[in-house]
């Protein structure tokens, strides 16, 4: 198995304390990971690592190989060729592209900055609009992004992000900002392009069950620390963390009813509140026993996933019966 | 619905009676002298340099509408022969300390860290060092002129383009999208030229235009001072220091009229460029 990235050992530290943990996993060409976790989890920063677009002052120890490079070792030059096969997509479509700019210059911008001359640029793009579901490519790419929708300027962002032809998407909550239905548009053009260009996929949502249905593999963060990597599929049925547990009984199903979810006790920690010496998510854990409040668990392989947890083995299958 | 639709414009209109008539006075002096700067040589209804001294200090006649200075030449005349040196200067000085200014602050904006730190010492350093006495500095190594004072005062006004604009390219530079365009491989000075300095557009036209009115008062001062344009060349602040001696003789409207240019030009400008400064902050 060789991994397009594969993140190990990832600490990184800014001026007010630890954002993230010991962060370690890889994604195989062509293959979609999730991340969910709760706010402050280190979901996002986990991508900007990755991006290489951490704010001035993170110390980061560990390491990310993409295709065997060293990612966090790049020269200037180096870690722009880095970037033209990594891509991102960010939350807010209308914070991430420059106001004043064409939507033809933003989409461009990358191609031409590769050497593409500026009219195989623009025709590729008005293309690609096409490819995500905007009719009229050509008109659109004259007009200013006050003048498009949210859903359109996220269309527009994953258009960019793919003309550059990149081996892997970061996506940062593509579909937090937008509404309901746009949503589940954007996400099916999202998924069926990354899917026909088999590209590997980061993708980050507070959403179980989108990265459910989405990703192969979901890695789901608490304070800054990957607490488990799950295939998919069974994630919700067979959690092997109690916070996955916690976190799928917290929300509401469609096949079942529930006079009242149930919240997960305590509220969540960031990585730098986060205790050092014991089980992060020990204090909110309806199984903590005394183990898991004296000494850190480590990522270990259980059943073809992994777990930091340290009664992980012992609780298998009776995690779900939280509530009496 | 309607009460919204109609208080948009009748607020327009207010803020328009509120800071336009000082604005457009200021704009309509700004372009009148910047006309005069570059057709007044060729409109002077008469010879700027040649000296009639049987003339000296006679007042306003009909074809002579402010009268002839201390050597016999006519004022008008050499007032609009004298607005393209006048002009000019401040303009070199403005380009000048304007490119390196822009360079300075963006660069320590998007390195930030050590080189930003290095940028702002030099910066402070270069405060303490009046423009003026820089300029004089420089006139005495290099000569007399126009250039040299130019020069010195441009780099001397540096600090306050880049103190200013740092500031701004500082909050460009943490604005999502160039994150967004970092992510996209552009390269760090593609994304300062493309797009950070092009969105600081309308806070570096009002600095440009406040700094264009300081330099004229500088390069007036040193042209008084004898180190700028030289005599007999016509220059607003040639006229004040050569027809200076009429004021003590009861000839004082001369020296009188270049200063009123100076003044009302330089009032002009820094009128001009805070109600620009006023926009780019409400833009």
């Amino acid at each position: 198995m060789t991994a397009l990235l594969e993140v190990s050992g990832l600490t990184v530290r800014l001026p007010a304390g630890t954002v993230l943990r010991e962060i370690s996993f890889a994604i195989r060409p062509g293959e979609a990971l999730g991340l969910v976790g709760e706010s402050g989890s280190g979901k996002s920063m986990t991508a900007k690592a990755v991006a290489r677009l951490l704010p001035a002052g993170a110390a980061s120890t560990g390491s990310i190989t993409f295709d065997d490079r060293n990612v966090l070792g790049l020269t200037p030059s180096e870690l722009r060729r880095y970037r033209a096969e990594v891509a991102m997509i960010f939350q807010d479509p209308r914070a991430h592209i420059n106001p004043v700019r064409r939507i033809g210059d933003f989409m461009t911008e990358a191609l031409r900055a590769q050497g593409v001359p500026a009219a195989e640029s623009l025709r590729r793009a008005a293309d690609m609009l096409e490819q995500v579901g905007i009719d009229d490519g050509r008109r659109r790419l004259r007009q200013y992004p006050h003048e498009l929708s949210g859903g359109m300027l996220q269309r527009v962002m994953i258009g960019s992000a793919l003309l550059t032809s990149p081996r892997l998407l970061l996506a940062d909550e593509p579909t937090t900002a937008l509404d309901v239905t746009i949503q589940a548009e954007v996400m099916a053009i999202l998924d069926e392009l990354r899917r026909s260009r088999g590209l590997s996929l980061l993708f980050i949502t507070h959403d179980l069950e989108l990265a459910g249905a989405i990703c192969d593999r979901t890695a789901v963060m608490y304070a800054g620390q990957i607490v488990e990597v799950r295939s998919s599929d069974r994630l919700h049925d067979d959690p092997l963390h109690p916070y996955t547990a916690a976190l799928a009984a917290a929300r509401p199903d469609i096949a079942m009813t529930r006079p009242r979810l149930r919240a997960i006790p305590g509220r969540p920690l960031s990585a730098f509140e986060a205790p050092e010496d014991q089980c992060a998510f020990a204090p909110r854990c309806a199984h903590a026993a005394d183990a898991c409040r004296s000494s850190a668990p480590q990522l270990a392989a259980l059943d073809g996933g992994q777990t930091r947890c340290l009664r992980a083995a012992e609780l298998r299958g009776k995690l779900e019966v939280i509530d009496a | 619905m309607t009460a919204i639709a109609v208080e948009a414009p009748a607020r327009r209109l207010g803020q328009l009676k509120q800071t336009g008539a000082a604005g457009i006075l200021s704009a309509a002096v700004v372009a009148v002298a910047t006309v005069a700067a570059v057709v007044g040589p060729l409109i002077a209804p008469y010879n700027t340099t040649v000296p009639d001294t049987t003339l000296a200090f006679v007042g306003p006649t009909g074809g002579h509408l402010l009268g002839f200075d201390f050597e016999g030449r006519d004022v008008l005349s050499r007032l609009l022969a004298g607005a393209q040196s006048s002009m000019v200067g401040p303009l070199a000085v403005v380009a000048i300390s304007l490119a390196i200014g822009i360079a300075l602050a963006v660069t320590s904006a998007w390195r930030r860290g050590a080189t930003d730190a290095a940028v702002s010492a030099a910066l402070d350093i270069m405060f303490a060092f009046p423009g003026i006495l820089l300029a004089v500095l420089a006139t005495t190594v290099f000569g007399p002129g126009l250039v040299a004072a130019s020069v010195a005062l441009g780099i001397a006004y540096v600090p306050y383009v880049a103190r200013v604009l740092r500031g701004a390219a500082l909050k460009e530079r943490s604005q999502p999208y160039v994150a967004a365009l970092e992510v996209q491989g552009l390269s760090g000075p593609a994304i300062c030229l493309r797009h950070i300095v092009p969105n600081m557009r309308s806070l570096i036209v009002a600095q440009a235009t406040i700094m264009f009115g300081w330099a004229m008062v500088d390069l007036a001062a040193i042209s008084f001072l004898g180190l700028g344009v030289q005599a007999p060349a016509p220059n607003w602040g040639v006229m004040i220091s050569e027809n200076a001696v009429g004021v003590m003789q009861g000839y004082p409207l001369p020296t009188l009229a270049a200063g009123a240019c100076v003044v009302i030009v330089v009032i002009a400008f820094n009128v001009l460029g805070e109600r620009l400064l006023e926009r780019a902050a409400l833009a």
